[in-house]
């Protein structure tokens, strides 16, 4: 045997392992073929589309559900706005005065539908303490699309008919953001407002703790006070006919006659007066 | 780049190949490991146009030298001994013909591919020249010395048995 046919011999003997060969396959899965499948992988894909589109959806289905479309500020004494979202759910409960915020912490209304909210708010044991001596509830309606807010404002109007003492009004979204500033709700703030323009020394900071009730009958001190001045004729003359008081209210006394004069003025400054004549109807035939 | 299935037929094909010239050059288990995955990714990822097979193992050869040499040449190796260089390994069965592998092993690492390939693989030595990048003559040169060595401690391994 030459050296040729022994090396030949030798080197015929000589295999790869099993193993090597199967770590190499195992390598080269690992390091190319695993990679490569996890990047063309359609689920990979269509997990990430899905988990794209999920976040826009929750993202905006959340910001949809959580924006208020409008707000039922609700003053006795103690205010509070309810944010109402698009779907007519309560989204916010929001206290503007000290009596207003310990309310909002005790109540249970959020996520309700608004109507089952406010009769609940109506309901409330903490509320009946504010509304022990007939004091009066102010609602007001506002919110940047006219149609929704004109809507709930029905919604509240016919769930509120049965109670007594409530006053409903619609106001636009503007002067709820200067009410928001000031830091008032929006129906005090347009009480506020009405205040103002007879007694132009009232400050915000008075009013904040006062009852609706008591902000009214300052309203009706102060419009007596313009009653006897020979300009409140041209006042009066310059209503709105819209706003005529009802029938009920024509033979009324002179304290039903100036708790009108209050209510008209507080309608006027809303875009809806005769919403408030109705309840303030009712109120002067108690 | 080469799918898995082109990847495991080239393993099993040319594993033995590898192996050989891995045998000729390194000591150990590990490094053989190391450089089966070095040629075989390079395989993969470089796919190089093969116009026949035997160009295709010229170049599964070539990558396997070109690896082993680097690997000797690297800086971690010329300065340390690998673990089981230092014992005996137990498992490995002793083949036939061993002196002449032994003979093979204990030549210059110049002369060990030239010798593998022209007795083994059976190339001429201007393939060789191809393969490894050399001039023809220079081959014929690495060859006959080689063979020389080979031969002269071939006889001396016979004289001593």
């Amino acid at each position: 045997m030459d050296e040729k046919e022994k090396l030949k011999a030798a080197f015929d003997q000589i295999h790869a392992e099993d193993s090597l060969k199967t770590s190499a396959k195992k390598y080269l899965f690992e390091k190319v073929y695993l990679k490569e499948k996890k990047r063309r992988s359609p689920f990979r894909k269509f997990a990430a589309a899905t988990v794209c589109s999920l976040a826009v959806f929750i993202g905006g289905g959340s910001w949809l559900f959580f924006t208020p479309a409008a707000f039922i500020s609700v003053d006795v004494n103690p205010s509070l706005e309810l944010g109402i979202n698009r779907f007519d759910r309560i989204v916010s409960v929001t206290g503007y005065n000290e009596d207003g915020r310990a309310l909002a912490r005790e109540l249970q209304i959020k996520y309700m539908d608004y109507q089952k909210g406010l009769e609940a708010l109506m309901e409330d044991e903490d509320l009946a303490v504010y509304l022990a001596d007939d004091a009066d509830i102010v609602l007001t309606v506002a919110g940047e699309n006219a149609a929704k807010s004109s809507e709930i404002l029905e919604n509240v109007e016919s769930c509120m008919s049965r109670h007594e003492n409530v006053y409903c009004h619609q106001g636009n979204s503007e002067e709820v953001h200067h009410a928001h500033d000031a830091g008032l709700s929006f129906g005090k703030y347009q009480a506020w407002q009405v205040l103002q323009e007879l007694d132009p020394d009232i400050t915000l900071e008075e009013i904040q703790d006062m009852t609706m009730s008591q902000i009214q009958a300052l309203i009706q001190e102060h419009s007596r006070e313009e009653d006897s001045a020979p300009e409140t004729e041209d006042i009066q003359g310059a209503q709105d006919p819209d706003t005529v008081q009802c029938p009920g209210e024509s033979s009324a006394d002179t304290t039903k006659d100036s708790s009108a004069g209050v209510d008209d003025t507080l309608s006027e400054t809303g875009q809806q007066g005769h919403h408030g004549q109705e309840h303030h109807g009712r109120h002067s035939e108690k | 780049m080469r799918s898995e299935e082109e990847a495991a037929r080239a393993i099993d094909l040319y594993g033995d190949t590898v192996k050989r010239i891995c045998m000729i050059h390194l000591k150990n288990y590990a490094d053989t490991e190391d450089i089966f995955q070095t040629v075989f990714l390079k395989y993969v990822l470089k796919s190089p146009e093969f116009h026949s097979p035997d160009h295709e193992k010229a170049w599964i050869i070539r990558v396997t030298i070109n690896a082993c040499r680097d690997l000797l040449k690297s800086f971690f190796r010329s300065r340390t001994l690998p673990l089981d260089s230092l014992r005996e390994k137990p498992g490995e069965p002793v083949p036939d013909h061993s002196d002449v592998l032994e003979a093979v092993l204990a030549l210059p690492s110049k002369y060990k591919d030239v010798i593998y390939l022209y007795y083994y693989e059976e190339y001429s030595a201007e393939e060789i020249g191809q393969i490894l990048r050399k001039n023809k003559n220079t081959v014929y040169t690495l060859l006959s010395r080689g063979r020389q060595l080979l031969r002269s401690s071939l006889e001396e391994v016979g004289e001593n048995g």
